[in-house]
């Protein structure tokens, strides 16, 4: 059953299939008759491509899908030299053998490829044919698959054709081309190949050489951007014409910039190439570089401008010396224009005298030299010479043949003169170097002197000269010196000093230069007697020239003098340099004298320094012996001091020792009044009480002060007055000071028993005393300086007399101070010594009296007395005096507490000293003197200032009495024992 | 050598049946790994027997060459023909339900799986339209006649061989085994006829090129050992095979009784251009061959089929349904090196190299 079923399933499947396989047979007749329509197509298509193949050009070979032949078109057989019923069958390589015409090797056949790849084969080129007979044939040949419905390859068709002819034409093109190539790339002239819109195509390498820009460059830009912008206007003009056919090509010179910025001159020509069609393709331009033309021309133009405008006279001439050319210069320089010039010698330039220059200048021409600044003199047309300086060169032909002459004249007229002024001036400059060095290097007057006379004279060219000068010598006497240039001294002497004439006169006072062509012209001239003009025997003076040597300060010092026996010798210029001479002159003068002047001071101050240093010295000798005599007294004060304070002294020792103390304290105390006398004098404050003195007072006092010594040394004195001594204005205390003083040293410097004479005379002018001794005399030195501040005679003598040896020098300033002189003579050592005084007789007028302390006699008043003295040995050795007299006595020691002192206890006298700390005694009367309740005290100044002025300020301050220390006790007690004086 | 190929199926690893059997559906994901397991050692054994042109051992098709393309389609109904065996089991065929008639899988991807692993071409085996045509019921399907059916087979069918072959398939092989069998249902040939018929209808829609590459087979239908239809004469069957449109025909031959006789029918039917792959190694026999006795039968086909139209080939696959394992794997592999060796021995005695 199931096998049944099975049965009739698969017949029914069979009926099914056999309707299937019927649809597919009629679907395959169907195929079938499509395919033999097909395949009839096919067919025709077949014949209608054999016969194209036959017929077209072209050589056709077809293969199998293996390589071998199926098909030859006639120019295949013909080319192969196989025919079809050979061929086919046959694998390619054996009826197409092709080879690589430059190498010569076989060439694989396209077809494999074809078949291989199944792509198409391209063309390809040097392919040669070797057909059967062995000729070669230049082939192009290419290759495809053939395919089926399917696209399968099933064989490949080649198709070749004979290229020998174009192959031959090629090469010819190509060689052509090559050729082409040549001429363009290697030309000498740039060319350049641009598209109608101007971008550059092409260029040679002469193109991309004149721009600078590589090929690659060039294309990037138009020749317009190339073009200098002013010629772009020129050149787009001539591109329009162009274009618009109105012209064929055009030529411009014109400016290209280079890429390097710079400008290239181009001759550029430009021509519109046409394309088959004849329109418009391509410009085509050639460019060649003139710029080196252009800058000839430019050179040219330069040249020619230079000749034409030029100052010098530039002249051409011929080899036989006509002139060819001529410039404006050459017009302006010789007067002639080029027209009367041009064609003649060139000799009508040259004075007679110069001819002879010519013949060598051509001369050297012919032998090709060049003559650089020949100075020489030539001829104007007006017959004028001038100094010219040639320049002259050869003229050469293209070939180098010297064919003529250039001439550059350059008029030097001006120059030469110049040269000469300029030798001049370095003359004089040199004249004024070697005067200013002379002058600068000499302080000798008289040499710096003469100096500048002689330079002036030269400088003046006179034929002499003189300098007169004025001096002040040692003695202060005026002189006129003089020095002289160009003539003897003998020529002038015996004429004595210029004279103040009127023609002198301007000189010496400095009015100023006096320039004159011909002074015997002069209206000033021989107004003088007695000469009226140069004394006979005068050198002759027509030209003259003087000039006033003024100093710094203004002061005419003298005058320079130059005389010229020719008229007008003196120029301006001349008086100028003597001018300038004058004043280095008086520049020499004024440091000469300050030279002078300097040493002089530098002698001054050298003796004074050894002054100072001998003063010095004896000063310190002074003091030494200052010391020594302020000592002396101090030792016989103490001893006594001691003695009167020794317990066993008695009133005999006692006495002794008050009148030691008492001798010594005066004699320390006249030793202190010297001292602070010659200390007035020094500084000029010493001040006289003049008065109408008797000269016997004077005597009598100085004999009564200086007896003691005399008598000590037994020596005679010898007195001599007038019978009726005068009466003159002296200070008789301090004219009694002087005359004790010479007496005291004639005492002292006499040996015992000597004479010692004083003499008085006197005469209407002055009133002489003499003291004289028969001494030990006085060396020279000695009385050189007798009078010199601390001057002793040196001598073991001299010391054992003592004295500070300030007696002279008092003395000298004492009867200075008086008008009068003292002088010291002696005759040597031993042989004595006198001493004048001269004082001169004046009348003095009823002067006030000096103030004098009218000393009431003793009284016993008691009084209360402070005394103030911040030194208080002093104040209380007083107080105790004071005290031994019955006074009430209070001490204090300072301003403060003498005020207060002052104010509590108002003692009835203070005796106050001036320098006191806390307040001084001047501070302490002005107090006082405000004070109501005790104003009117009397105040005394105890101080050891005893000036005038010391005195006037005690008063201004309020006291009463002023005391010089140390104070009279005697003369302090009488005071306070009497009636105070009133202020 | 003398060509020499396979015709398909190998036995399947046990594991794999077994897992087969247990999840009752050979599409189950679970089992990639183990076919992919499969195919690799299949290829490697099979490549390890030196054989030029192998196959996957058809480790994929879950079920059988024959219902592998229609298992699972849902237009389909299991209670087909029955094909009765020898040995008294029965396989049946999937009943067309409805239309239109397409095939559930095509047998490329197999073949894409055994190329990730061969180095030796693969050939791939297909069933043939024919085979497939009795799934349409006797009774018709409405709205589906039989015609459009057949025309929807063909066009699978030819689908299929294309497919791959554009894979890259060394050749198909068209599994004709039910030829033998319509002599059997119908001896008066007509079935036969109209089965030639329809494969032709098949293969005349391939190209002459890819008619080259697909071949024929035909065998008394091998299973479990048995076959259903080696008791119809070769000389029924051999003349109208030979007008198959294709180039190679692999014919079962070691089994044959009068192996002379048919050699003779091929002889005599084969066309220039064809060539006859004989059988010289039996699946449904247990024994080993060795390759003397392959090589004895290459000379015994050698002196009726020239050699230019001979090749070796098993009588037919070792395991056509999936679930066959009365042949194990070593057995089939070592029948396979047998004839390889023996193929390789006439080869030489032959002189073809």
């Amino acid at each position: 059953m199931e096998e049944r079923t099975l049965r009739e399933a698969a017949l029914k499947n069979v009926e099914a299939i056999l309707v299937a396989r019927q649809r597919a047979e009629r679907e395959l007749l169907a195929a079938k008759t499509a395919l033999e329509k097909r395949t009839a197509e096919l067919q025709l298509q077949r014949e209608w491509f054999e016969v194209t193949l036959a017929s077209i050009g072209d050589a056709v070979i077809t293969t199998d899908i293996e390589g071998r032949v199926t098909f030859l078109n006639p120019v295949a057989e013909n080319l192969t030299g196989w025919r079809l019923e050979e061929a086919q069958g046959k694998p390619l390589p054996t009826v197409f053998r092709i080879i690589n015409e430059d190498s010569r090797n076989p060439v694989d056949n396209p077809i494999e490829k074809v078949l291989e790849t199944g792509q198409v084969v391209g063309l390809a080129n040097h392919t040669a044919l070797i057909s059967r007979s062995g000729n070669e044939v230049s082939i192009e040949d290419s290759a495809a698959p053939i395919r089926d419905a399917d696209g399968k390859v099933t064989g490949a068709v080649m198709v070749f054709h004979d290229v020998s002819k174009r192959r031959i034409a090629e090469r010819a093109l190509r060689a052509s081309e090559g050729r082409l190539s040549a001429v363009f790339s290697q030309a000498a002239l740039g060319i350049a190949v641009a598209s109608l819109d101007g971008r550059l195509q092409e260029a040679n390498l002469k193109f991309c050489s004149i721009l600078g820009y590589s090929l690659d460059e060039l294309r990037q830009r138009t020749f317009l951007e190339l073009t200098h912008p002013e010629d772009v206007v020129s050149t787009l003009e001539k591109v329009k014409a162009l274009r618009e056919g109105k012209i064929e090509n055009y030529a411009l010179e014109k400016r290209y910039v280079r890429k390097d910025g710079s400008n290239v001159w181009s001759s550029t020509t430009v021509t519109l190439l046409r394309n088959e069609s004849g329109e418009a393709a391509q410009f085509i331009g050639i460019i060649q570089d003139i710029s080196e033309r252009k800058r000839a021309e430019e050179m040219l133009a330069h040249l020619a401008a230079v000749v034409e405008y030029s100052d010098d006279a530039i002249v051409t001439k011929t080899l036989n010396g006509i002139i060819s050319s001529w410039n404006p210069g050459a017009q302006r320089l010789f007067g002639y224009t080029a027209e009367e010039a041009i064609g003649n010698p060139v000799t009508m330039l040259i004075p007679d005298n110069h001819l002879n220059e010519e013949p060598g200048i051509l001369e050297r021409l012919r032998r090709g030299e060049r003559i650089d600044h020949y100075e020489t003199i030539r001829r104007r047309k007006n017959g004028e010479l001038i100094n010219v300086s040639l320049t002259v060169s050869p003229i050469k032909n293209s070939a180098g043949r010297i064919v003529g002459a250039s001439k550059i004249a350059r008029d030097i007229t001006r120059q030469k003169r110049s040269e000469i002024l300029i030798r001049e001036q370095a003359h004089v400059l040199a004249l004024l170097d070697t005067t200013g060095k002379t002058i600068s290097s000499q302080l000798d007057l008289q040499n710096v002197l003469q100096t500048v006379t002689d330079t002036a004279t030269r400088l003046a060219g006179a034929k002499f000269g003189a300098f007169f000068y004025n001096v002040i010598n040692e003695e202060g006497e005026a002189l006129v010196l003089y020095t002289l240039s160009g003539a003897p001294r003998e020529a002038f002497e015996k004429f004595g000093m210029p004279r103040n004439t009127p023609v002198f006169n301007p000189t010496f006072t400095g009015q100023g230069v006096v320039r004159s062509p011909d002074i015997t012209k002069d209206p000033r001239y021989g107004q003088m007697a007695p000469h009226h003009g140069m004394p006979t025997g005068h050198l002759p003076v027509r030209s003259y020239l003087t000039v006033p040597v003024i100093s710094r300060s203004g002061e005419v010092m003298g005058g320079l003098f130059f005389g010229h026996t020719e008229t007008d010798q003196f120029t301006e210029r001349a008086e100028q340099l003597v001018v300038g001479v004058a004043a280095q002159a008086a520049v020499a003068m004024d440091n000469a004298r300050l030279y002078e002047a300097a040493q002089r001071e530098i002698a001054s101050r050298e003796r004074a320094e050894a002054a100072l240093r001998e003063t010095d010295q004896r000063k310190d000798e002074f003091l030494a012996t200052l010391a020594h005599e302020l000592r002396n007294p101090l030792a016989p004060i103490r001893q006594a001091t001691m003695i009167s304070m020794a317990p066993g002294a008695n009133e005999q020792q006692k006495r002794w020792s008050h009148e030691v103390i008492t001798r010594q304290v005066h004699h320390m105390s006249l030793l202190l009044d010297d001292l602070l006398d010659i200390s007035r004098i020094t500084r000029g404050t010493l001040e006289l009480r003049t008065e109408m003195t008797d000269l016997r007072t004077v005597v009598d006092s100085a004999v009564e002060t200086s007896r003691p010594l005399i008598d000590a040394k037994h020596h005679t004195l010898e007195i001599e007055l007038p019978r009726d001594p005068p009466k003159f204005a002296a200070d008789p205390l301090r004219l009694a000071q002087v005359l004790s003083n010479l007496l005291t040293n004639a005492a002292k410097y006499t040996d015992p028993r000597g004479t010692i004479r004083l003499r008085a005379t006197a005469d209407e002018k002055d009133v002489e005393i003499s003291v004289a001794d028969t001494g030990v005399g006085l060396t020279k030195d000695a009385l050189s300086a007798v009078f010199t501040m601390f001057s002793q005679v040196r001598s073991s003598q001299d010391r054992s007399e003592g004295g500070l040896g300030i007696g002279l020098a008092l003395s000298r300033g004492v009867v200075e101070l008086h008008g009068g002189t003292i002088e010291a003579r002696s005759a040597g050592p031993a042989k004595g010594s006198e001493f004048i005084v001269r004082i001169p007789r004046r009348i003095v007028s009823d002067s006030p009296q000096p103030e004098t302390i009218a000393i009431e006699p003793k009284t016993t008043r008691k009084r209360r007395v402070l005394i103030a003295d911040d030194n208080r040995d002093a104040a209380e050795s007083l107080a105790m005096l004071l005290q031994m007299d019955g006074h009430t006595v209070t001490v204090v020691h300072d301003g403060r507490q003498a005020l207060s002192t002052l104010e509590t206890l108002r003692p009835e006298v203070a005796l106050l000293d001036i320098g006191m700390p806390e307040i001084d005694g001047y501070e302490v009367a002005r107090r006082v003197r405000l004070d109501t309740r005790i104003r009117n005290m009397f105040l005394i100044a105890v101080t050891g200032w005893g000036q005038e002025s010391d005195k006037n300020r005690a008063a201004a301050a309020g006291f009463n009495l002023h005391f010089t220390k140390p104070v009279d006790p005697q003369m302090l007690i009488d005071l306070l024992g009497g009636e105070l004086p009133t202020r | 050598m003398i060509p020499t190929e396979p015709i398909g199926s190998i036995p399947r690893p046990t594991e794999l049946i077994d897992a087969i059997a247990r999840l009752g559906d050979g599409t189950d994901p679970g089992l990639e790994p183990m076919y992919e397991a499969a195919i690799a050692d299949t290829v490697r054994l099979f490549e390890a027997t030196g054989s030029p042109v192998i196959t996957d051992g058809e480790q994929r098709k879950y079920h059988n060459f024959w219902t592998y393309s229609v298992e699972g389609l849902p237009n389909t109904a299991p209670d087909g023909f029955r094909i009765p065996f020898a040995a008294g089991h029965v396989r049946r065929m999937p009943r067309l339900t409805s239309g239109p008639f397409r095939y559930h899988r095509y047998a490329d991807k197999f073949l894409e799986q055994a190329l990730r692993h061969s180095t030796v071409p693969v050939k791939q085996a297909v069933i043939s339209p024919s085979a497939l045509s009795l799934m349409y019921p006797n009774e018709g399907i409405p709205d589906y006649p039989r015609v459009q059916f057949i025309e929807d087979l063909v066009n699978e069918h030819v689908t299929e061989v294309r497919r791959c072959l554009e894979a890259g398939a060394h050749s198909v092989q068209i599994d004709f085994t039910e030829a033998r069998f319509t002599l059997k249902v119908d001896p008066t040939g007509g079935l036969l006829a109209s089965f030639i018929d329809l494969n032709n209808l098949a293969l005349g829609r391939l190209t002459p090129a890819e008619r080259l590459r697909v071949g024929v087979h035909t065998c008394p239908g091998g299973d479990r050992d048995s076959t259903h239809s080696a008791d119809v004469p070769y000389n029924a069957l051999l003349p109208s095979l030979f007008q198959l449109n294709v180039s190679n025909f692999f014919v079962a031959m070691a089994g044959e009784r009068d192996r002379e006789g048919a050699l003779k029918i091929i002889s005599e039917h084969i066309k220039p251009g064809q060539r006859a792959f004989v059988g010289v190694i039996s699946p449904i026999d247990t024994r080993l061959e060795s390759p003397e006795i392959v090589r004895d039968r290459i000379l015994e086909a050698a002196r009726f089929i020239p050699l230019d139209q001979l090749g070796t080939t098993d009588d037919c696959g070792f395991a056509p349904f999936c679930d066959d394992q009365s042949t194990s794997r070593d057995l089939a592999f070592a029948k396979i090196r047998a004839r390889i060796a023996g193929t390789a021995l006439a080869s030489t005695m032959l002189g073809v190299n």
